[in-house]
């Protein structure tokens, strides 16, 4: 038996929308595409939940921890604020019909050993006729105990006519007030009939949590009860009992000491005060199996041959070892019946704790060889379990993604405007929605192959890519290295985006394309700078000719053709384009009459006049600059930079890194009044659009 | 759109009727709320419960007390549940779940009144058998009290071991279960004489033996026998099965409150609020548990509110209390309402003269006409034709569809069978002897929306054909089909293996139907049994094709000559067509007995229609209504001075008297009546009532 899914609805960070977590199932399962395969079967089979700070990872334990919980008790700040609004707003005009529910609704899946006792109010005689596995919906809500009585009290508040925030706040306490009372449905919503059901029944979770403070003897209390479950199980209960046998010879040696020493004499302090039939004290040793076990275990590392104890390790490796030490007790606890009734969740949460990056890449597989070498050791066991961790470390991402050499399985919780949607990833969603277009040029084995090369690529290739895509306010691609270089000083010194993380990923031409569908499902904003790239006769590029009109010409860049439906026409091309959180950006327009095939002459173009530029050029490229210029540096005519800008961008096409290296050092030394170039306008229009939307997707949305 | 405008004057006076209540419910004081029809019986009750909710609702919430409102279906509950809202203090159920609730706690004293009620019934039978001097009994039971004592004995050793015979041989001939028992029973002088008797004999002894054992194992304790169950499914007692039904519930649980002070306390304090809807049709029993209650709760000075919400006019059922209830519990405070919020004013108008006393109803609404009423009579030969032709006229009149329906309510069983698609059921139904001598009760026993109505066939009937509906139907939950007890032990595997085994049951006609569960039966595992066992939830040697044939034909026909030849084999041979029947003959009956019918024009029996509303109306009447040939004619020939009448005609005036107020306001905007018989000699009556007469003519 396994959770599938859970979803989400006006419970913390959730609404009703984009609100379920996928959980893989439990136990081993191989990767599908032999060519990959790796005994690896924890990695592949953990579920992971990605996102920043605050974006609602921990709504999804707490949601859980709250099912598993049973109780009644719902409080204010359990909802979703904007919800809560929403309702406060509706019911200011005395629409009292809508009240106030947190939901929850599981998939179980269930397997032919299951026993179905503790889910038989959710299966129906289809459910249970149907091949392998089996799927069932439980939906917990929580209700209001008394509904007459909170619209009469909700009715009370808003005739107060309070301000809003204070009517909000009050509107939470009433809440908290009131009572709620859980109610489970099944299929079709159908109530279910059996009142005795509870989720604490159904599922058991065993929650580590990295940050609880880890205390000098944590460890060693966790090994203590790992041993402590060793002696009282089934099997052990033959050594079990000698020891308790033991015990009570120690306690037997240790009274008769104490009463042949101390009983005498503390009875005969006492008989002066008052008689002996009334008080007599008797002192005998208590030491008991529990008492024993509780102080058994002393923890130290070996470390070059020395033992150090527990409290003077490193708190990562302290961390590593409470949270295997925690799944060995759990594997050990694990009843030796093979029949499954519930399901069982280990939930890690923020496992990098204290970690440094390297163990952090690695945890992913210590888990993996821990989990698996316990399993090898109780071969009798049919662990069951499912494992969720939660992380907004972008190691352990990477750890997952390559141990399992898979997007699948990973729930990366996006914020859009101040809602937490989860985004389920796989390998399909990340590698596009296209479907294969029989009427193309291309076959269909050939399309299989290049979909299967691009997630390849992209698998390979975001290893380096991942903090900045999965963690960052904004991204903005680019397709060259001078972009790469100034985009970061500009940024810098952009006051709507100097305040968010936006990473710059420089990736050339067509392999930005890859990224495309793993970015919208992300739902960071994005910005793509491409170029225009105009394609040129042969004729025409010799002569370095100019452009001054794009009728007939037509673009080589692969992003564009894929934005403007496979159209390589530059006169179809309305506009920038815009999909969702994308917008791609080019040199659309002319600049100073000209059209720019490339970033650096668009550049040049728009900066023709400036200091720094002719500065840098000169420098980078004096023999060129004095050619076009004219080398009597008084009477230089920078308007001839225009006029040459393609033959400018032409000779700095093997130095575009010093070109860009000595602007960058010419921005950051220049005097005071000296004028900074300015940026070709579309990269302008670009980084204001990405202002807007990297701003309107972190606001809260509507104001409280 | 008429009906919208509430006059100023008339809110008022209303409120402060609902405001009436509220001080009774404040000064703890009983009440019987009566109000005609449509108005808004249901709402004064919800809003009262409103009003103890938010006035009381802590106050129950700290002492774990809840108000109570009882009602007469699920329907009515879950329809009182969604208008109320969510309620943890209010507890609305049906008269018999509150019982239960009340009373299940309590098994020591239960088990007291259980075994009780067995020996009543067993003294009862073992005089039947030995002494009783009653003509008709002394002749069943003569062949064997004139055996020797000696014989006797034996007689009932060799009889209980042949149990299985006896059953399968039950639904035979005369000489072929004769046949049955080799010749073996000879000795017993004239035993075998009459075959009917003899069933009468064996079956008694096999009921004094299961009592007697039954009693045995509660004097031992045993622990199967410890505790007694309120069965809701099945419309008979299994009293040495520790099961119990229905009318056996409301008698355990009068005799325990009358019996035990402390249960009265408990039930009050538990409960201090009791509102009762549609009070007229709760059994007199109720009522008197409720007047127990209030005693007590005075004696001892606890608060205990009891309010009765209804309509002495509207009292349908014949065990209902109806207005007697002034009689069994006294000192309510009176409570009336005349305004109507329900139909139109000409409906209003001929509800008023149907029901002439002292609740004189006046709509609520300024806009209040655009209605209409009218009465049309045919003398027709084909009435079926003509009723046929008299609804498909309404329907393109008052452009019926599927989101405006066109409700019928027909007054014949016959017909409303015939409309609603199981002619034939009710046919071979009503021609049981059975059937034949309790005509009145086959409206309730066969048609009623009301489970717990149902006659003993009818509802096993209705659980095998509910077992096919579960069956096929996909969503059908696992819980519903099976019981904890089957499937605790199961894995998802062997579950599905069990419902796959159920899923073999199937067949066209019943016949085919019931083969296939007892086949089933015979070769299917425990669990296949039990699941089989709680379905038909009769005894397990009743649970084969023979046994179970030969218990309907005796249900049926209680009488049976089994000697006479002609008889046997007709009462044989209609049973045989009843189970020969299509099985989607029993899926409508079964829809219609649910109110599932899923056309535009839907049939109801006048008992189907408790508290519901439609916007149009039609009734189809004659003369004759269920047995009494003359209902309706005596009813309008007496209609405009009826306080001549003797007791017994006055009685029956009353009752029809209900049944065509009940029928007439349901209607909100448009009644029609179409009464299929000639009327010339009581027009007079009707027009009284109706106004003026139409003549209705299909060609």
């Amino acid at each position: 038996m396994h959770l599938k899914s859970l979803s989400i609805t006006n419970f913390r960070k959730f609404q009703n929308e984009n609100n379920t977590v996928y959980f893989v199932a439990s136990g081993t399962r191989r990767i599908e595409n032999a060519e990959q395969s790796n005994d690896n079967n924890i990695a592949s089979a953990t579920t992971l939940i990605v996102g920043k700070n605050n974006s609602g990872k921990t709504t999804i334990t707490k949601a859980l921890e709250k099912l598993i919980d049973d109780g009644n008790k719902v409080l204010g700040n359990d909802f979703n604020f904007l919800y809560l609004n929403r309702l406060l707003d509706k019911y200011s005009i005395l629409e009292l019909e809508e009240l106030p529910i947190l939901s929850f609704k599981l998939v179980v899946c269930i397997s032919k050993d299951d026993l179905v006792t503790n889910v038989d109010d959710f299966i129906s005689l289809g459910s249970a006729t149907s091949d392998e596995l089996t799927e069932l919906e439980i939906s917990v809500k929580y209700h209001i105990k008394e509904v007459e009585l909170f619209k009469t009290k909700v009715s009370k508040l808003v005739e107060k006519k309070y301000p809003i925030k204070l009517a909000f706040k009050k509107f939470l306490e009433l809440i908290d007030k009131t009572d709620f009372k859980i109610k489970y449905y099944g299929l079709d919503g159908k109530k279910a009939k059996n009142s005795k059901f509870k989720i604490s029944n159904l599922i058991e979770m065993k929650l580590i949590s990295a940050n609880k403070n880890l205390h000098a003897t944590n460890l060693s209390s966790v090994f203590n009860r790992i041993i402590k479950n060793r002696y009282e199980s089934e099997s052990a209960s033959s050594d079990l009992e000698t020891l308790v046998a033991d015990i009570d010879n120690i306690n037997e040696k240790i009274t008769a000491g104490i009463s042949a020493t101390h009983n005498g004499l503390v009875n005969d302090v006492l008989k002066k005060v008052e008689s002996s039939d009334h008080l007599e004290v008797e002192l005998s040793s208590d030491l008991t199996f529990d008492k024993l076990m509780n102080n058994l275990i002393k923890h130290e590392y070996s470390e070059f041959g020395l033992s150090i104890p527990e409290n003077q390790f490193g708190l990562g490796y302290t961390n590593l070892m409470n949270i295997i030490g925690e799944i060995i007790e759990y594997v050990e606890k694990y009843p030796l019946d093979g029949v499954q009734s519930k399901i069982n969740l280990i939930c890690i949460e923020e496992p990098e704790t204290f970690m440094h990056p390297q163990m952090q890449e690695s945890f992913i597989k210590f888990i993996d060889d821990a989990v698996k070498h316990l399993l090898e050791a109780s071969v009798n066991k049919k662990i069951n379990s499912q494992l969720i961790i939660t992380t907004h470390s972008s190691h352990i991402l990477n750890s997952k993604i390559h141990s399992s050499n898979s997007f699948d399985n990973i729930n990366y919780i996006a914020l859009e405007k101040g809602k937490s949607s989860i985004v389920r990833l796989d390998d399909i969603a990340v590698s596009g929605d296209e479907v294969f277009d029989d009427e193309g040029e291309e076959s269909e084995s050939d399309y299989h192959k290049r979909k299967s090369n691009e997630l390849k690529f992209l698998k390979k290739h975001i290893k380096f890519k991942v903090s900045e895509l999965f963690f960052a306010d904004a991204v903005i691609f680019v397709e060259g290295i001078t972009e790469d270089t100034l985009l970061n000083y500009y940024i810098d010194q952009n006051d709507a985006l100097n305040k968010y993380y936006i990473s710059i990923c420089n990736i050339n031409g067509a392999h930005g394309l890859v990224y495309l569908p793993l970015i919208k499902l992300l739902k960071i904003p994005t910005l793509i700078i491409t170029d225009l790239d105009i394609q040129r006769s042969p004729d025409e590029k010799k002569a370095l000719s100019q452009v001054t009109c794009v009728k007939d010409k037509k673009t080589t860049n692969t992003t564009i053709h894929k934005f403007n439906s496979k159209n390589e026409s530059i006169k179809d091309i309305v506009g920038y384009f815009t999909e969702g959180n994308l917008r791609g950006v080019f040199q659309k327009d002319q600049v100073e009459g000209y059209y720019a095939t490339s970033f650096e002459e668009a550049f040049i173009l728009q900066n023709y006049d400036n200091d720094i530029l002719n500065k840098v050029l000169s420098k980078t490229k004096p023999e060129i600059y004095k050619d076009i210029v004219g080398k009597v540096a008084l009477n230089q005519d920078r308007s001839q930079l225009k006029v040459n800008s393609f033959k400018l961008q032409k000779k700095l096409s093997g130095s575009k890194s010093d070109f860009a290296n000595n602007l960058l050092y010419e921005f950051i030394v220049r005097d005071e009044g000296e004028e900074l170039p300015v940026l070709p306008q579309y990269i302008q229009a670009g980084l204001f659009w990405l202002g807007f939307k990297v701003a309107e997707s972190l606001s809260v949305g509507e104001s409280q | 759109m008429s009906l919208t405008v509430i006059a100023e004057d008339f809110i008022n006076e209303e409120n402060s009727i609902q405001k009436e209540i509220y001080d009774s419910i404040d000064k703890n004081e009983n009440i019987i709320f009566n109000a005609g029809a449509g108005a808004g019986k249901t709402y004064a009750l919800i809003e009262s419960l409103k009003y103890i909710i938010n006035n009381y609702g802590s106050k129950l919430q700290k002492h774990n007390q809840k108000v109570v409102c009882i009602t007469y279906t699920n329907v009515a509950v879950d329809e009182i549940k969604e208008r109320l809202g969510y309620s943890d203090v209010a507890d609305v159920s049906t008269i018999h779940e509150k019982l239960w609730s009340f009373i299940r706690q309590h098994q020591k004293e239960l088990l007291i009144v259980h075994t009780n009620k067995i020996k009543a019934d067993l003294q009862e039978l073992i005089r039947n058998l030995n002494e009783n001097e009653d003509v008709e009994i002394e002749k069943t039971y003569r062949t064997y009290r004139n055996l020797s004592a000696e014989l006797q004995a034996s007689f009932k050793d060799y009889i209980i071991d042949k149990k299985d015979v006896f059953y399968k041989a039950y639904s035979r001939n005369a000489s072929g279960f004769r046949g049955a028992f080799n010749g073996e029973l000879e000795c017993y002088e004239n035993i075998l004489k009459s075959v009917a008797n003899f069933k009468k004999v064996v079956s008694t002894i096999y009921k004094i033996e299961n009592y007697k054992y039954c009693l045995q194992k509660i004097e031992e304790k045993d622990d199967d026998y410890t505790a007694v169950r309120y069965d809701s499914k099945f419309n008979s007692d299994i009293l040495h099965k520790m099961l119990f039904s229905h009318d056996t519930l409301i008698e355990y649980a009068f005799e325990m409150v009358k019996k035990y002070d402390l249960l009265k306390q408990i039930i009050g304090d538990c409960h201090p609020f009791i509102l009762i809807d549609e009070y007229q049709d709760t059994s007199p029993r109720v009522i008197e548990i409720m007047q127990l209650l209030s005693a007590h709760s005075l004696k001892i000075n606890h608060n205990l509110f009891i309010g009765y919400f209804g309509d002495k006019a509207q009292n349908i059922y014949d065990d209902g209390v109806g207005s007697n209830i002034t009689s069994l519990h006294s000192g309510l405070r009176n409570i009336k309402k005349r305004f109507n919020r329900r139909s139109t004013s000409e409906v209003i108008s001929v509800i008023n003269k149907i029901r002439a006393d002292e609740i004189e109803q006046e709509s609520i609404y300024e806009d209040c006409t655009g209605g209409s009423v009218k009465f049309y009579h045919s003398q027709a030969v084909n009435k079926k034709e003509e009723i046929d032709a008299f609804v498909s006229k309404y329907v393109d009149e008052w452009n019926i569809n599927n989101d405006k329906k066109l409700h019928c309510l027909v007054l014949t069983n016959k017909l409303i069978a015939e409309l609603s698609g199981f002619a034939e059921l009710y046919s071979i139904f009503s021609g049981s002897q059975y059937y034949k001598k309790n005509f009145q009760y086959i409206n309730t026993e066969l048609l009623s929306n009301d489970l717990g109505k149902l006659g003993v066939v009818p509802s096993v009937l209705y659980q095998i054909i509910k077992l096919k509906i579960l069956l096929e139907n996909p969503k059908t939950p696992l819980t519903t089909l099976l019981s904890k007890e089957v499937y605790s032990s199961l894995s998802f595997a062997e579950l599905k293996v069990l419902l796959q085994q159920l899923k073999l049951i199937t067949g066209d006609n019943l016949n085919t139907f019931l083969y296939s569960i007892f086949n089933l039966y015979a070769l299917g595992d425990n669990n296949v049994k039990k699941v089989i066992h709680e379905v038909i939830g009769l005894d397990k040697e009743k649970l084969s094709y023979d046994a179970f044939f030969g218990y309907v034909l005796d249900q049926l026909n209680p009488n049976l000559d089994y000697e006479d030849k002609t008889e046997y084999n007709s009462e044989k041979e209609k049973l045989e067509a009843l189970f020969a029947l299509d099985i989607e003959e029993y899926e409508r009956w079964y829809n219609f007995i649910n109110d599932r019918q899923d056309s535009e024009v839907i049939y109801h029996t006048y008992h189907g229609t408790k508290g519901i509303e439609f916007n149009n109306v039609i009734i189809i009447m004659e003369n004759s209504f269920g047995r009494d040939k003359r209902k309706f004619l005596n009813y309008f020939s007496d209609v405009i001075d009826p306080s001549g009448l003797g007791d017994d005609a006055k009685c029956k005036f009353e009752n029809t008297k209900n049944l065509l107020y009940v029928s007439c306001s349901r209607a909100i905007k448009n009644l029609r009546v179409l009464y299929l018989d000639d009327i010339s000699t009581f027009t007079a009556g009707v027009e009284h009532v109706f106004g003026e007469t139409h003549n209705y003519t299909s060609s």
